[in-house]
């Protein structure tokens, strides 16, 4: 268990499938950003590469099926400077690449992900954009020769890394929608507060019980519970008792005889 | 320590190029994890559909874990194998799911692929059938180290998955 004050975050993820691409042999590049406040183990990676997959149609749509495993475990540290800020939850970022008849690779999406702050099951499904070059000419040398735009940060796709301002502007960036990929995430959620928090719940729900005392069977519980807890007691009572009435006499005797 | 069930089937396979299919399949854990009852692995008959293209196993899971620690929680991994009218056997998929964490009945849609070898070979599946394999399973549940691995998208497996847990709450886990 983790200690006092500390979220542990375990993620089960899986890479599904991408679809809607335009080119085949399809790869994903992926990395974690952990926020302020968090921290990872130091010998597990955040990062990984899929193996390539060739697409086949099912139905209008060209699909790769990956089903590539990742987990990763985090932990969040609530620094307690302002009351009322929310924590910021890890983010994962991809970048969907196709390799060509040389081996040679092109970008065909970015996009990210937000790690839900809700424990259980999530499948997601995130729609990407590449970066655009005007014009046929760059079309055709995208096809024939390869070399397409690509981000020099991944952060960019979300809040850029060096940004600082009042507002993100993207003027002039011109990108083109591809293809989405699907991911399926397994978040557990671990902390002391939660024991807490569940046995306070439960506390609560007797309490209901007593000042209700709804349905039939929920009394004869209770009457059933007294009678054991009395009955408990006697025999505690009862265990006790002639020990301490032979302790009392022997105290009692050198007295009397002095 | 925490308790685990899995209960569940494995429905079938659809969307693979042939039709007579049969699937092995194993669970995989970490260290902290330890089986009381169940078995861990096996393999279903094989099932040639008489209309739809949709093969059934409705092959039954019921595995019953105890676990002191998160890490490792268990993935279902699987392979998909086409058995042919002369009795050869030859892979059409790996594929690998993590079991559910959150309690409940899930209905698991499993994806498969399969490793693509040099032309030559690709030419010789066409022909003759056959293909590469890998030569440890245990990359379909790793991750590691896949980068030069060149596969071609088949067909999805269904699962349904339901998922007890018990005690996970007194540890402070919420899933």
């Amino acid at each position: 268990m983790p200690p006092p004050g500390i979220l542990r975050l375990l993620v089960n993820g899986e890479i599904v499938s991408a679809k809607g691409y335009e080119y085949d042999n399809l790869y994903i590049h992926f990395f974690l950003e952990l926020p302020n406040n968090w921290s990872s183990l130091p010998f597990q990676s955040l990062s990984g590469v899929t193996q390539t997959c060739r697409t086949r149609t099912l139905g209008k749509d060209n699909v790769a099926f990956f089903s590539y495993p990742f987990s990763f475990e985090s932990f969040f540290r609530k620094e307690d400077r302002k009351e009322d800020s929310l924590p910021q939850w890890p983010v994962l970022y991809f970048e969907v690449l196709s390799l060509d008849f040389w081996q040679r690779y092109r970008t065909e999406g970015y996009g990210y992900l937000v790690i839900p702050a809700t424990p259980g099951c999530h499948s997601l499904t995130c729609s990407t954009w590449r970066p655009l070059q005007g014009g046929t000419v760059a079309e055709l040398r995208r096809f024939f020769i390869g070399g397409a735009p690509e981000l020099e940060d991944s952060s960019y796709v979300r809040v850029p890394g060096t940004f600082k301002g009042d507002r993100l502007s993207r003027f002039g960036f011109r990108t083109e929608t591809t293809g989405s990929v699907t991911f399926i995430l397994n978040c557990v959620q671990h902390a002391r507060a939660f024991v807490d928090a569940s046995t306070l719940k439960k506390r609560r729900q007797s309490v209901l019980d007593q000042l209700g005392g709804f349905s039939q069977q929920g009394s004869v519980y209770n009457v059933l519970e007294a009678f054991q807890r009395a009955r408990r007691r006697m025999q505690e009572a009862r265990e006790s008792l002639p020990r301490d009435l032979i302790n009392t006499t022997t105290t009692l005797a050198p007295e009397s005889t002095a | 320590m925490a308790e685990l069930h899995i209960i569940g089937q494995i429905v079938g396979a659809t969307g693979f190029p042939q039709s007579t299919l049969f699937c092995k399949w194993g669970i995989h854990t970490g260290g902290a994890w330890r089986l009381l009852s169940g078995l861990r692995e096996g393999q279903t008959q094989v099932d040639s559909p008489h209309n739809g293209e949709m093969a059934f196993w409705s092959h039954p899971i019921d595995l019953h874990y105890t676990t002191k620690g998160l890490q490792g929680w268990p993935k279902l991994h699987l392979q998909v194998w086409h058995q042919d009218s002369f009795g050869r056997c030859q892979l059409l998929g790996y594929g690998y799911c993590h079991v559910p964490s959150s309690p409940g009945h899930h209905h698991v849609r499993c994806v498969t692929w399969r490793p693509l070898g040099s032309w030559q070979e690709q030419l010789a599946h066409i022909f003759v059938g056959g293909g590469p394999q890998l030569r440890s399973p245990d990359l379909i549940y790793s991750g590691a180290d896949r980068y030069r691995l060149h596969t071609v998208a088949m067909g999805t497996v269904e699962l349904e998955l339901g998922v007890i847990l018990r005690h996970f709450d007194k540890y402070g886990v919420e899933s």
